[in-house]
């Protein structure tokens, strides 16, 4: 969980407090757990992505906005990390593949990072509208291929 | 709505897209609509894969601590059980380290336990089924069904990595707080005769060649279990 958290986060402190209301969150919901409707370990992960995606939007949080303060090659590593994980004969990977690499990074990008449509437009230095529409595109694909 | 829309509005809160106030409306929904609360499933379902195989990252005692102080106050009635075990755990280290408070194997297993209990809370009813074992200790490179009875536990090796050079895998039966070693794990198949209780926490550490030097884990703690009922 704190490996997750860390990946979007960014910052070890602010990981360690996401996993900290992950844990009261998983508590406190228990009982809200429908087994019929998916595994535990996806239920916990989404309550902590919940958690760092709150994190992340909130307004308060302190956000690095100059550009020299965005790792891109850290955050690059990242994502191709989680993604060469991915089992050859996983579903998604292969589904992944099938997109081309702009848009299956920035699919990555929000998923394994939590970055917004503003922050991957940003990065790829590319007009919001344009990766709004490449990612729209992107996860109609995807979720063809994926059913 | 459309069904794209909603397949998109789905997709873009499972990845994290949707904004505050877009997360907020779609949190609503999903308690409302089935039908995109299945969507929203599909999605989480399909991403999580991306979650895994994480090398297992120790979060600092202090994590446990905020949690627990927010669950259970300061002298909540957990406080006596598991989480007594592990404070003292964690005092008798600093007694014999010359350290008051470190962490160490002692915060990994308490935390792995807080996370089974966690995970019997959240299935609710009793782990154990006819015919499924009677728990699981799962780690990266570790798998071990556990099966037996009251008096006995046979821990079968699943996957076929060898121990790593130079360690040991051991096993701990964890009650009341206290932690008592079940030996060392054999490559394929190993039976102990233990008395067993439903509550009790099986563990398996990283041990130097031949087990811990101490009478608990001295290496980090990679799994454990709670075994619901017997």
């Amino acid at each position: 969980m704190l490996g997750v958290a860390r990946r979007m986060l960014g910052r070890v402190d602010l990981a360690e407090d996401a996993v900290q209301e992950a844990l009261v969150l998983v508590w406190r919901r228990a009982h809200q757990f429908d087994e019929s409707r998916g595994s535990a370990k996806g239920w916990l992960y989404t309550i902590l992505r919940n958690r760092c995606l709150t994190m992340l939007r909130s307004e308060d949080r302190e956000v690095p906005t100059e550009p020299q303060a965005i790792d891109r090659a850290s955050e690059g590593a990242l994502v191709d990390a989680a993604f060469d994980r991915l089992p050859s004969s996983a579903d998604l990977r292969g589904c992944l593949e099938g997109l081309d690499e702009a848009t299956r990074r920035a699919i990555l990008s929000s998923y394994v990072l939590g970055h917004s449509h503003g922050e991957i437009a940003g990065r790829l230095a590319t007009p919001l509208g344009t990766v709004k529409a490449r990612i729209r595109r992107g996860l109609l694909k995807l979720r063809e291929c994926l059913s | 709505m459309t069904e794209d829309e909603t397949s998109d509005l789905a997709a873009d809160y499972v990845l994290g897209l949707a904004s505050a106030e877009e997360r907020a409306r779609a949190e609503d929904r999903i308690t409302r609509d089935p039908a995109f609360a299945r969507e929203v499933e599909m999605w989480q379902a399909r991403f999580s894969e991306l979650n895994v195989e994480f090398a297992a990252v120790v979060p600092p005692s202090a994590v446990l601590d905020r949690a627990e102080h927010r669950l259970f106050g300061a002298s909540g009635p957990l406080r006596g059980g598991v989480l007594g075990w592990l404070r003292r755990a964690m005092q008798s280290r600093g007694a014999t380290g010359g350290t008051v408070r470190r962490p160490g194997p002692a915060i990994l297993l308490g935390l792995a336990v807080v996370t089974a209990m966690a995970l019997v809370a959240i299935w609710g009813t009793p782990l154990y089924r006819p015919g499924a074992p009677l728990a699981e200790l799962s780690a990266p490179d570790l798998q071990i069904a556990v099966r037996g009875d009251s008096q006995r536990l046979v821990f079968r090796r699943l996957s076929d990595a060898p121990d790593p050079e130079g360690r040991s895998y051991q096993l701990w039966l964890i009650r009341d707080g206290q932690v008592a070693s079940l030996g060392l794990l054999a490559p394929r198949t190993t039976e102990v005769s233990a008395e067993v209780r439903a509550g009790d926490v099986l563990a398996v550490s990283l041990e130097p060649a031949g087990g811990s030097p101490g009478a608990g884990p001295s290496g980090p703690v990679l799994a454990t279990a709670q075994i619901p009922s017997l």
